[in-house]
């Protein structure tokens, strides 16, 4: 006689509790999966995005230090010419006539002006101010006739001979015997300065400081244009430890250093970051979709058992299952009547205590699977001593920690007797 | 300096005034006029040297008496023009002929950055 009803509720009493945790537990880990596959997969191209950007901004770096190195070698060609030159007040005319010539090869600077090595004016491209007619007290002029070579960098609130701050370049010449005969100068005003250091296509948002190895403090420092920000971005990238800026460098003729610190994701629309998101998406339903076919299946044969319909058994076949702790759970099939009532009974109790009934409990111990094993199993209500034989196969179930089996009446079996506790 | 239109600069004394006219079609002039009754009439196309010393520079011009009052001189606007205007501009004295002539020297005072911004005027027009 068949008793699946009895099989199914004491199997959905066995596993109830640790089956709807296990769930549970598995679906949280599947969510928090895809979370960890979304925000790793952004992460993946957001980093990619940003390495991009910071490459760029070096190569407005290599652009800008190009720029200026080429000013600084127009400036060092034409101020080379001065050399040797008699730096006298009564060569003014030449040298005034000589700085107009060559002045346009310096555009956009202008006002090229030389003092001879006392600070007094010798020439200029605009006119004597009277101010200006000796500089020996200026800062600039007494750091640059201190230096022999290489052009020197000071700002400046006022430039020689004209009006407005900015930066004076200047370098020192020599007389025709080589020794220092004055100094020669340009004239860069901020936005000539911020034009030559600027390269066109700057990130908006990008901060540059200009900053002379003379001095610690920045000599220009400007911000292009207005950043797109994403406070919520930065933040997530500040949490994943990723800073939402980038910087670069570069070393500029006469120890100038080039600097610009730029917003790592400005370039990003919200479309791109729309599209960021949904590769992450489809990326997390990837893992998923692989996830699921490479589940875990569950052996038919405890799937019949427990949750699926039993599937047809031969008729003289009936199924048993028994729990972490040996109960007795479920029969199905052609089980014996009487054996529905040794349910929730230490099933290796109901056996005759021989080698095979040992080998049956080492094999559920060690979760190794039994085939065709011939047991004699001493069915309630029967008198102890006259067992029935069948032949029982059996597999460990991972999901409850049990044991699951089929198992056969053997006919026309011999009694057998009991081993000697 | 004072007083200037377009790229016409003007400096004025009491017995004299100079002007300085950067034109566009290539050409500087130089003017250098006495007040009436500030000297002797002068002979009609005579050449009277045009000479000027100040803190930027000193040069010499050729000049010729164009009216009773009034030496002119020209030259092909230039690098070379403009650089004797700068010293000009940086303000100095300007003198012509020998002293027995008896024209008066005039007193040109720094431009300042009024003659900047004509000099930015004057050396545009020229490269234009």
């Amino acid at each position: 006689m068949v008793r699946d009803v009895g099989k199914t509720v004491t199997k959905a009493e066995a596993t109830q509790t640790g089956g709807v945790g296990r769930r549970l537990g598995a679906v949280a880990f599947r969510l928090l999966l895809v979370v960890a596959v979304l925000a790793g997969w952004a992460g993946f191209e957001l980093h990619a995005e940003r390495a991009q950007a910071a490459a760029q901004l070096q190569d407005f770096a290599a652009t800008a230090a190009s720029g200026f190195d080429a000013f600084i070698s127009r400036f060092t060609a034409v101020t080379g010419q001065f050399g040797g030159v008699a730096v006298a007040p009564h060569n003014r005319v030449d040298i005034a006539v000589r700085m107009l010539q060559l002045e346009p090869a310096l555009t956009p600077a202008e006002n090229l002006f030389l003092y001879n090595a006392a600070g007094q004016f010798i020439a200029a491209t605009l006119p004597l101010l009277p101010d200006d007619a000796n500089v020996s007290r200026h800062a600039w002029f007494e750091a640059a006739a201190a230096q022999v070579g290489e052009p020197l960098y000071a700002a400046t609130a006022d430039a020689p001979l004209g009006e407005g701050a900015g930066v004076i370049v200047s370098r020192t010449i020599g007389d025709p015997a080589g020794a220092p005969a004055g100094v020669i100068g340009t004239f860069l005003a901020w936005p000539v300065l911020r034009a030559l250091v600027t390269p066109s296509g700057l990130p908006p948002g990008s901060t540059i400081r200009l900053v002379s190895a003379h001095g610690t403090a920045p000599m220009l420092t400007f911000t292009v244009g207005v950043a797109t920000n994403h406070p919520l971005l930065d933040k997530a990238l500040t949490w994943i430890g990723e800073t939402p800026s980038i910087s670069a460098t570069a070393h500029l003729p006469g120890g100038l250093i080039w600097n610009v610190v730029g917003p790592a994701f400005t370039g990003l629309t919200p479309t791109q970051l729309h599209t960021v998101i949904w590769h992450g998406a489809l990326a997390a339903l990837g893992v998923v979709i692989l996830l699921w076919l490479l589940r875990p299946r569950r052996r038919p044969a405890p799937q019949q058992a427990t949750e699926a319909p039993p599937a047809p058994v031969p008729e003289l076949e009936w199924g048993w299952e028994i729990d972490s702790r040996g109960r007795l759970v479920g029969v199905a099939g052609n089980a014996p009547e009487p054996l529905l009532a040794a349910i929730g009974t230490n099933f290796l109790s109901l056996l005759a205590k021989d080698e095979r009934a040992e080998h049956l409990r080492e094999a559920i111990a060690e979760r190794t699977p039994v085939h065709d094993l011939e047991l004699a199993i001493i069915l309630p209500g029967s008198p102890r001593g006259t067992p029935r034989r069948f032949r029982v196969s059996g597999r460990f179930v991972a999901d409850t920690g049990g044991f699951w089996g089929t198992a056969e009446e053997i006919a026309a079996m011999e009694p057998i007797k009991e081993a000697a506790d | 300096m004072a007083g200037s239109a377009g790229c016409a600069a003007l400096a004025t004394g009491d017995a004299a005034a100079f002007g300085v006219t950067v034109h566009s079609d290539g050409t500087v002039d130089f003017a250098l006029s006495a007040t009436a009754g500030a000297a002797p009439p002068l002979l009609l196309g005579a050449p009277v040297p045009i000479q000027f010393h100040g803190p930027a520079g000193s040069w010499n011009l050729s000049g010729l008496v164009r009216t009773a009052t009034t030496i002119h001189a020209a030259m092909p606007a230039g690098d070379q023009a403009l650089g004797m205007v700068l010293t000009v501009l940086g303000g100095g004295a300007l003198s012509a002929g020998d002293p027995t002539l008896g024209l008066p020297e005039l007193n040109i005072p720094p431009a300042g950055t009024a003659g900047t911004t004509w000099f930015r005027c004057a050396r545009d027009r020229e490269h234009g």
